[in-house]
């Protein structure tokens, strides 16, 4: 049902364009009104291979909607495999061809057998954000596109994790877990970045496994990956960002995948001794500075919610205030998500709460007793809220204003260390 | 509730002629959802036998428009092209929208701030006057335009 | 002067490109032809993406310092907000002053598709008003809201017994307008039809229709020379400066595709003359600007004092770098509003025009005339190769790849990117006010001699990265989408 959508923080299903545009070489062709690539593209850091100002369009009006915009989409896919020189090419539906029943299912089978891929995913607007429309391309490219494999590669390892581009991090990060994997001698899969592509998903059924790293984006593409492809899945709700949480990481794909336990153990010691050099260095800066406080809260998605509360509990001993979940999580994910949250170091609980409505979570944050000032880790929209608290902000979920991200993560030994950097940073510039 | 629609076709078949050169205009009412063919309009062009009637032939300057203030004014006619497009505007400007096989741009950006829509098909007269009519039934009584499949 | 379209002039250039004709054709054709180019609804189509016409609406009024937006949609349609927001806190900052407004979404899903979610909405309006006390709320709706007949005037009507500032339904379906510039006159109307009140004094002030007000503080202290004072719209505008600018003494704006309804209707309904000259930017263009203000507001005398001093600062400084830029080549890539201004701009710089894309191009204003900046091309006999092309990158690079000029100028997110992979260097045009007066066209005129003086990026950029486009497409010619090319008949 409609609700108040105060200072929203994901997009819409057709969002999932950025999915696509992820794809190296993969382009998607919009069958939506001429401005939803606009919206839904990001100032910042679309310019690439192909930017959403060059996406093929039908570019619906009203003519469409009164008879019909199937022609317009035959010919503009028709076009497209011309004009655009792609790998694959996902035809998404925005909302107006899903109220007024164009085929676009039909429209698209058309191109069976065009020398290059065509897929549709149904990402309508009203379907549900882009975290969804993320899983419907996943799903497209399942179903339309991959066929079970006999032929297994050893070792061959698929990692999913979250949204690319709304994850601000989602490059860095993918790859930090692919060097992870390959550390302790698996080959790591994946196909969003550079140098991942059609090779990559042509890949994906000859893995060994599926190994998803998220709360729950993406469980249902494992799920349907299981049952079309014959892959097992492990599913680690928390994205590692630290040691602490890293460290669990690699024993928990270890053990999983059947690795050589001192094989892991030596790769872990080597990060932890580094990760711990640093640290030591620097708990001079953790200990005596005079604006951080114990207290936080993350308003993020539940990957980002999850991940930083596990890393400032565990890692920096930090204790968690109330976390936010942002991401309209669906209800049948939120109890084992809030499950997670209770499986901290000294028996801690953090309270967790699932809100779209940025009005309540900031009520509530101003209400909170952080015994000091406040440490927000959120979008934008804290960044105003935050000031007024006197409080440490930090722009690490979308929408972001506060920082340019190119390849930079937090995930990983390395990404805890890049995480401990930024908040620093912040309360370097104060003092009190 | 009732409406025009003002639909070009040369012979009352097919959805024909582009808005620029079409001679007349057939008239359809629309009354509660039923549609009959009310009226032809024909266009009196002046002073040119080209038959796109974007190409400014008669008009030597457009300020002379302004300073007569006979485009702006709304009455159209007698200054060239642009005129002569206002003047089938103003021809149709009762209808709630036109139907023909193509239309110039800023043509539709006229007829869009009289809030006349501008359909561009190659359909049958019939199919669109079906259609057109079907979507601004549903429109009018705020029903949905969506399909149950 | 005359447009004479049997002049030897266009049948030269006609013989010059040889096999562009038709849709695409000289200014002065496109001047004279209403079927100039329309890419969509044909047979061989073939359109990339570009603007909804809400993103023109609502980022004009979300720019306002104390309003409500609610936008009636999926997400995607208010996804606009999170760049409102962003733009609203740093534009108050940088004015020193606050801004209250908010703009909100209904995340309508597929329930509401089905059966309506008018009774969601009705509390939205309500809930937003009670949390955040709007001084105006526009209610606005989406493609899928349009499409599934919610009745959003009944809900305002509805609501307005219970809420005591102006609550407007501003109608904002992306697919009733191909031309997305008309989403400035839907903002331009919800303002008029709800917040400007009759006049009940005359003031000093000039209605200045501008996008992001950067040159505030120079303007202000030019006008106060002549005793105006300038009223910035919409960008941290209140809903009570709004109400009164029906009192200003005339309207004028940064671009005509920008300011044109609320200038006309102003003059027609409360008779505040609206300054319809050739825009600010170049040397022609700031003191055709100035003069006509002078004529209008009745200061002509101060005007040509102020021309005069700025004259004899400034002239000097621009000839002398005219001729280093003297011989470049440029493409331009604008609203149909900057095209043709920039376009003269260049040719007084002595740069040529060698093609212009207006994204589209509005035949005639409000008022029935030819859009000035036009004219006054046309009637120095001004002209190049023009084409509309509704923000279609492939065009863009299909002439880049073709005239290989020495710049490319555009004024639209994510559009230069393209030129610098071409090896071409580009100049972003963003901020309205780059090329405003003598001192931004002198500003200007240095970018660009920067810009071409060092092409390290661009070159390093084009020679590593590979274009999008496939070999057949640079084989074809421009308008190889454009349904049915008419042939020219004069030719």
């Amino acid at each position: 049902m409609a609700k108040l959508l105060d200072k929203q923080r994901y997009k819409c299903a057709l969002g999932a364009m950025q999915t696509v545009q992820a794809i190296t070489r993969a382009i998607p062709i919009l069958h939506s009104g001429p401005g939803c690539a606009q919206k839904l593209s990001d100032g910042t850091g679309s310019s690439g291979y192909f930017s959403p100002n060059i996406f093929p369009c039908t570019s619906i009006n009203e003519k469409d909607v009164v008879f019909g915009g199937t022609k317009k989409l035959e010919t503009t896919i028709e076009n497209a495999l011309k004009v655009i020189d792609a790998d694959l090419y996902v035809v998404l539906t925005g909302c107006i061809p899903e109220i007024v029943g164009d085929d676009t299912g039909e429209v698209v089978s058309r191109f069976e057998d065009a020398d290059k891929p065509v897929i549709y995913a149904s990402t309508a607007g009203f379907k549900g954000n882009n975290y969804i429309g993320h899983e419907q391309v996943i799903d497209a490219i399942i179903d339309q596109y991959l066929e079970k494999s006999e032929e297994k590669e050893k070792g061959l390892v698929n990692i999913w994790a979250d949204v690319p581009y709304q994850d601000l991090f989602w490059l860095g990060n993918i790859r930090e877990l692919e060097k992870l994997l390959a550390e302790i001698g698996l080959t790591p899969n994946t196909i969003f970045g550079y140098n991942r592509g059609i090779d990559q998903i042509n890949k994906i059924p000859k893995a060994e496994f599926n190994l998803l790293v998220s709360p729950w984006v993406s469980v249902g593409n494992m799920k349907k990956m299981e049952k079309k492809l014959g892959l097992p899945w492990l599913h680690l709700p928390t994205l590692p960002i630290g040691a602490f949480e890293t460290s669990k990481f690699l024993r928990e794909v270890s053990k999983f995948a059947g690795v050589d336990e001192e094989k892991v153990e030596s790769v872990i010691d080597g990060h932890e001794n580094y990760y711990y050099y640093l640290i030591e260095r620097y708990a001079d800066l953790f200990l005596e500075n005079r604006v951080i406080n114990k207290q936080f809260s993350v308003v993020a998605d539940a990957q980002y919610a999850l991940g930083i509360t596990k890393f400032l509990a565990n890692d920096l001993g930090l204790v968690p205030a109330k976390q936010f979940i942002v991401d309209d999580t669906p209800k049948q994910y939120r109890e084992a998500i809030a499950e997670e949250f209770k499986k901290l170091n000294f028996n801690l609980q953090a309270d967790v709460i699932f809100e779209t409505d940025s009005y309540k979570i900031h009520e509530q944050i101003k209400e909170h007793d952080y015994h000091g000032y406040p440490l927000i880790l959120g979008s934008y929209y804290e960044k105003e809220l935050t000031e007024s608290l006197k409080g440490n902000y930090l722009n690490i979920a979308w929408p972001v204003q506060d920082k340019v991200v190119l390849d930079d993560f937090y995930a990983g030994y390395t990404g805890g260390i890049r995480l401990i950097e930024d908040i620093y940073t912040v309360a370097v510039q104060r003092f009190n | 509730m009732s409406y025009k629609i003002a639909v070009a076709s040369s012979d009352g078949q097919q959805i024909d002629e582009s808005f620029g050169s079409a001679k007349r205009f057939i008239i359809y009412e629309v009354t509660d959802g039923i549609y009959r063919r009310l009226e032809e309009r024909a266009f009196c062009e002046e002073g040119t036998d080209n038959n796109d009637v974007s190409v400014v032939d008669g008009c030597n300057s457009s300020v002379s428009c302004k300073n007569e203030g006979g485009c702006g004014s709304g009455t159209g006619g007698g200054c060239g092209g642009a005129g002569e497009a206002s003047a089938k505007v103003d021809l149709v400007s009762d209808c709630r929208c036109i139907v023909c096989k193509k239309i110039g741009f800023h043509i539709q950006k006229q007829l869009e701030r009289k809030a006349i829509s501008a359909f561009d098909v190659s359909v049958s007269v019939e199919e669109a006057l079906e259609k057109i009519s079907h979507y601004f039934t549903r429109m009018d009584n705020h029903e949905s335009l969506r399909v149950q499949k | 002067m005359a447009i004479n379209l049997e002049s030897s002039n266009v049948a030269t250039r006609e013989n010059r490109i040889g096999s562009i004709t038709g849709y695409i054709g000289s200014l002065s054709d496109l001047a004279s032809q209403s079927e100039c180019g329309t890419l969509k609804g044909c047979s061989r189509c073939f359109s990339q993406s570009s603007t909804c016409l809400s993103s023109c609406a609502l980022g004009q009024l979300s720019a306002i310092r104390d309003v409500a937006i609610i936008h009636h949609g999926p997400a995607g349609c208010s996804v606009a907000s999170a760049g409102a927001y962003y733009l609203d806190k740093v534009m108050a900052k940088k004015r020193g002053v606050t801004n209250d407004t908010v703009y909100v979404g209904t995340d309508m899903n597929e329930k509401d598709t089905i059966f309506g979610s008018t009774e969601s909405l009705r509390k939205i309006i309500l809930e937003v008003n009670k949390r955040y006390s709007p001084k105006a709320i526009f209610v606005t709706s989406s493609c899928a809201t349009g499409i599934i007949g919610e009745d959003i005037d009944s809900v305002v009507d509805e609501v307005r017994d219970e809420i005591d500032v102006p609550v407007v339904a501003v109608h904002c379906e992306g697919f009733k307008s191909r031309i997305w510039a008309t989403g400035f006159d839907i903002a331009d109307h919800a303002v008029l039809s709800s917040i400007v009140q009759p006049p009940k004094e005359k003031r000093n002030t000039i209605n200045f229709k501008n996008f992001y007000e950067s040159a505030r503080p120079e303007i202000m202290e030019m006008f106060r020379k002549f005793d105006l004072e300038p009223v910035f719209l919409y960008c941290n505008s209140t809903v009570e400066e709004l109400s009164h600018i029906s009192e200003s003494l005339a309207t004028t704006c940064i671009c005509g595709t920008l300011g044109n309804y609320l200038g006309n209707a102003l003059e027609e309904k409360y008779g505040v003359p609206y300054v319809r000259s050739i825009n600010q930017c170049g040397i022609v263009g700031f003191e055709t600007w100035l003069r006509e203000i002078g004529k209008v507001t009745d200061r002509s005398e101060k005007i040509e004092k102020y021309i005069e001093e700025q004259r004899a600062v400034y002239l000097p400084q621009i000839e002398e770098i005219k001729k280093e830029l003297k011989g470049l080549r440029a493409v331009i890539g604008m609203g149909p509003g900057y095209t043709f201004e920039v376009s003269r701009v260049l040719n007084e710089l002595g740069i040529e025009v060698v093609w212009a894309l207006a994204w589209h191009y509005d035949k005639k204003y409000e008022n029935g005339d030819v859009p000035p900046s036009m004219k006054y091309l046309l009637d120095n006999d001004i002209d190049f190769e023009a084409s509309v092309a509704d923000q279609q990158n492939f065009e863009v690079m299909n002439i880049l790849h073709k005239y290989q000029p020495d710049l490319y100028l555009s004024r639209h997110p994510g559009s230069t990117v393209w030129a610098i992979k071409n090896g071409t260097p580009a100049v972003y045009v963003a901020d309205e006010y780059m090329i405003f007066g003598y001192k931004h066209t002198l500003e200007f005129a240095r970018t660009i001699l920067d810009t071409i003086r060092n092409r390290s990026f661009e070159q390093n950029l084009a020679k590593r990265v590979k274009l999008p486009y496939t070999e057949w497409w640079y084989e074809q010619n421009v308008g190889a989408f454009l349904e049915e090319a008419k042939p020219r008949k004069e030719a």
